[in-house]
């Protein structure tokens, strides 16, 4: 199983580093989804910085939506979602193989995002740690479950409307959760961190533990 | 001789739509079975049914020693399809395609350049992205990952189309040189001219069930047959 | 679920829903607080309970059941389709009630409360599994993939009610409002919300089972649709023969015995049909339904269905099957109806065939093959000959009944739908049938037949026999007199008589 899965991973990370559409796609989309946001909350700076936690978690929902689709869409091609169902390869590897691609996909955004809220919200971040293990968590969540619902949606021909639909629910948690701590890390006082990053963790570790389990049946059904 | 696909009234549904209504088949291995039918007949279903990719909801269908209706998914590492659509990865290159199917089963990456040159893709044309070459160069890498993955059944829809004289002629070797390694071959073609020459069989598909079935022109099976010897002979001669 | 106790249900849903009510609004006594509002604990409590667990708990146990390959069954997927979409509409009732008591109480009526926003969040979760079972697919596959969708839902439900929980309860400045929904409950109250959860619980489970029912038949008229266009793809090869290959999925009525086992000299063993087919058109049905007639003649007065390539299901049947029969049996044994080439008829086999059905006590000729030589088995010995049926296959003395071949190779002319079974009707010739699969006693209907020699089938004919199956019975006025079904089943009923006497 870890050895298709690094297969896979590998192979995703190549294409992508061909094509460059999580760079010049995905990245932009999500600093415009800031912008966006300073529009619609108007220009003064106490509102933006005290929104800023949540619109950056916001804006990684979104792109995450993005880069599922991009994912599922490499195996846009009929032949290519036959050739991985016959290509001998665990289906639960293939999960996570695709997840770990995405994750890693999303840390480089969250990078980005995280240098653009600065900038952009003049927020200030004082517990690093506390930011960066919730990123970390939330992401391995966020590709987990999103990978699950994308193989779910991906052979159907109504998934770019239906994808939406059946995700962002289900990461609703993470955007709770996720937006809180980066809210403590970023105020002062780091209020009630651990419970938060509890949350998170667990999150993660029951949508990868559930997608390993049903990825063959939903490879079946898709 | 193992049999290697053994349908008897099969079903198989693709959606609601009945794509095999009942079809009996039984390929043996190391023989070549062609077939041939109009558009829509289900040429295209009965090979995904023998890969494991479609349902068969009544009848009988073992391929490979697999039941096809209790886990179909143990078979599809086991065939070899070769599709309308090549099932390729737009953004890598040739080899790198390959070499991924090849690794996904599990075999080592020392087959991924022999398979390529057999199908005489060398040098540029291994490195470009697969996006960036023509509809026959892309079915010879395919090809060619087929080849790498050396299947115990193969499974080619409508292989020639796209080809051109030299890709046929190679095709046809493949397929002789598969059959005489002991792979069973199940090809669908819309050119019996082409096809029938490399067959043991030939069976006609209509309607999603098979209609009638003769043999090809592969000369497959020696006999020995005792004919009359003349007076003061002996022995049986071959034929 | 029998229509019984599905309507015992209802009732008795309707019945304490309305006691809850009566009890609710005039009984009991206001609240201190917060005066008749809390007449509303009586069924939000109830409503939010049935929605959030009962249902979505179901559909997620139902969902995993359904993945397990062991109780892998068609039940649990419709069960847990059922269960969602009625979970969705309580849901939405507890949002609304909720709002409705948090306005006079909060002055709001919405409020980013921990219960409320997990409730909305739950909504939409399966607003999108409903979503997702709307996307056409095959049965199979789209049962699988609800499931999974199901589980996957389901999963987060904890996640999202702790975080939700938490997030509530820090935020700064913590709500005016407080969230406190429920009062102190005692006495009366106390016995009218027990009796609000159960009258909620069984309108529920009313409600789940109708679905349910809905969702069978759904896949019942997908299935017949399935059928006709198995046939139809067979027509497409132009040949019947290849058609004819599978005896599994021939969408007959059972007009194919199958070969006969070794040593069993009785008749052939008959395989019991699926499910018959639909006719190519529906407004046939439904015109035949509206008149009054018989069905035997609104049956004929629809014109025959049209295949392609004027090759019919049963054109060749009966002949193919007669051959592969009467070349299997010993000679001199020819199924009734049949023609041995070297005889213009062969008296002594139908006449023995005939005389099995003959006499007082009736037997289906259209049961499954055990319980015929079942019935042959108990046969009295000695009996006498008896003269056989002499209703003969008259074309001008058809009086627009259909007829056709059991599976026995009996040729039956039908007349009529039988309603219960009566006694029976005391003449040679005539039998009770009923399609195969099906009992008179329980919900099946029984066909009212006579024997006939020298049968000729009309392809139509097998038709209008195959409409009946799904055209509910009508009680007509009718002369003849039913008769009785007699099988091993039935030897409560009448124990001492034997079969064939």
């Amino acid at each position: 199983m870890w050895r298709d899965a690094l297969l896979v991973a590998g192979k995703d990370l190549r294409i992508e580093a061909r094509s460059r559409v999580g760079l010049w796609q995905v990245v932009p989309f999500a600093l415009l989804a800031l912008v966006l946001f300073a529009f619609a909350l108007g220009p003064g700076p106490v509102a933006l910085r005290a929104a800023a936690p949540g619109l950056f978690w916001l804006a990684v929902l979104f792109s995450t939506v993005l880069a599922i689709q991009r994912s599922f869409a490499i195996e846009g091609g009929e032949g290519t979602r036959d050739g991985l169902r016959l290509s001998g390869l665990d289906p639960a590897g293939i999960f996570l193989g695709k997840a770990a691609a995405v994750a890693l996909q999303l840390l480089v955004l969250q990078l980005v995002l995280f240098a653009g809220v600065v900038l952009l919200f003049g927020a200030r971040l004082h517990t690093p740690w506390l930011a960066i293990t919730a990123s970390v968590l939330a992401t391995i969540g966020l590709s987990a479950a999103g990978v699950a619902y994308g193989a779910l949606s991906a052979g159907l021909r109504v998934r770019e409307t239906l994808l939406p639909l059946l995700v962002l629910p289900v990461l609703a948690p993470v955007l709770l959760a996720g937006s809180r701590a980066w809210a403590a890390a970023l105020a002062t006082s780091p209020a009630g961190g651990g419970q938060l990053l509890k949350i998170l963790g667990a999150f993660a570790a029951v949508y990868v533990v559930v997608g390993v389990v049903l990825y063959g049946p939903l490879q079946e059904a898709a | 001789m193992a049999t290697v696909v053994e349908l008897r009234t099969a079903v198989a549904l693709a959606g609601r739509f009945p794509a095999l209504s009942g079809v009996d088949l039984s390929v043996e291995a190391g023989e070549v079975v062609v077939v041939l039918g109009p558009n829509g007949s289900g040429k295209t279903s009965l090979l995904r049914t023998c890969a494991g990719l479609l349902n068969v909801s009544s009848g009988t269908a073992v391929v490979l020693g697999c039941d096809l209706r209790e886990d179909r998914v143990a078979v599809r590492s086991r065939v070899g399809l070769l599709g309308h659509a090549a099932p390729l990865y737009d953004e890598l290159s040739a080899r790198e395609n390959v070499r991924f199917a090849t690794r996904a089963l599990g075999y080592p990456t020392d087959r991924v350049d022999p398979a390529l040159e057999r199908l005489g893709l060398v040098g540029r044309l291994r490195r470009t992205p697969v996006g960036r070459l023509s509809a026959g160069q892309r079915r010879r890498v395919a090809l060619a990952a087929l080849v790498a993955r050396s299947p115990e059944l193969w499974l080619l829809d409508e292989p020639h189309a796209g080809l051109d004289a030299a890709a046929r002629r190679l095709l046809g070797e493949l397929v002789e040189e598969a059959a005489t390694g002991g792979a069973a071959v199940l090809l669908s073609s819309h050119e019996p001219d082409l096809s029938v020459p490399m067959a043991d069989r030939v069976v006609s598909l209509a309607g999603g069930t098979i209609t009638s079935s003769s043999p090809g022109g592969r000369a497959t099976k020696l006999s020995v047959v005792d004919l009359p010897a003349p007076l003061g002979a002996g022995g049986s001669n071959v034929a | 679920m029998k229509p019984v106790v599905l309507r015992s249900i209802g009732v008795a849903a309707i019945v304490t829903t309305a006691a809850t009510i009566w009890l609710g609004l005039w009984v009991t006594p206001p609240d201190k607080v917060q005066g008749d509002l809390v007449r509303l604990v009586y069924i939000h409590p109830p409503i939010a309970w049935c929605a959030l667990y009962l249902a979505f708990g179901l559909a997620a146990l139902s969902s995993l059941l359904y993945l397990w390959r062991r109780t892998r069954s068609m039940f649990w997927d419709r069960l847990a389709a059922s269960a969602v979409e009625v979970g969705v509409v309580f849901n939405a009732l507890t949002l609304v009630t909720g709002s409705i008591w948090g306005r006079p109480t909060w002055g709001v009526w919405w409020t980013w409360d921990a219960r409320l926003t997990s409730t909305a969040l739950l909504l939409v979760l399966f607003l999108g599994y409903m979503a997702l079972r709307r996307v056409p697919a095959e049965p199979e596959v789209r049962a699988k993939r609800c499931a999974v969708a199901a589980l996957f839902a389901f999963v987060d439900v904890p996640i999202v009610h702790f975080s939700v929980v938490w997030w509530q309860t820090l935020h700064q400045g913590a709500t005016v409002l407080n969230a406190n929904l429920s009062p102190t409950i005692h006495g009366s109250m106390a016995w009218t919300l027990l009796l609000g959860f159960v009258a909620i619980t069984l309108a529920f489970i009313w409600m789940v089972a109708v679905r349910y029912r809905i969702e069978v038949l759904r896949d019942e008229i997908g299935e017949e649709e399935l059928e006709v266009s198995l046939a139809e793809r067979r027509a497409e090869s132009g040949t019947v023969e290849a058609g004819f290959a599978s005896a599994e999925a021939t969408p007959t009525m059972a007009l194919q015995p199958r070969p006969e086992p070794a040593g069993h000299p009785g008749p052939t063993v008959v395989s019991r049909a699926t499910s018959t087919p639909a006719t190519s058109s529906r407004s046939r049905c439904s015109s035949s339904t509206s008149s009054a007639s018989s069905y035997a003649g609104a049956a004929l007065s629809a014109p025959s269905p049209t295949w392609p390539h004027g090759a019919t299901p049963f054109s060749r049947a009966p002949p193919r099957t007669a051959r592969r029969d009467n070349a299997r049996r010993p000679p001199g044994r020819r199924r009734a109806g049949t023609r041995a080439p070297e005889q213009t008829a062969a008296p002594s086999a139908p006449d023995r065939r005939l005389r099995r059905f003959g006499g007082r006590r009736s037997v289906s000729p259209l049961r499954g093959a055990r319980e015929f030589t079942q019935l042959l088995r108990h046969r009295r010995p000695g009996a006498g000959p008896e003269t056989p049926a002499r209703h003969v296959d008259d074309p001008a003395r058809r009086n627009g009944r259909p007829r056709f071949r059991d599976p026995n190779g009996l040729g039956c002319e039908l007349l009529g739908v039988g309603g219960q079974p009566g006694r029976p009707r005391r003449e040679r010739g005539f039998a009770t049938g009923t399609l195969p699969g099906q009992h008179p006693r329980r919900g099946g209907r029984a066909l009212r037949l006579r024997l006939v020699d020298d049968l000729l089938v009309q392809p139509d004919h097998g038709e209008a026999l195959r409409r009946l199956h799904r055209e509910p019975p009508r009680p007509r006025p009718g002369r003849q007199r039913h008769c009785a079904m007699t099988s091993p089943g039935d030897r409560r009923s009448r124990p001492a008589k034997r079969v064939g006497a």
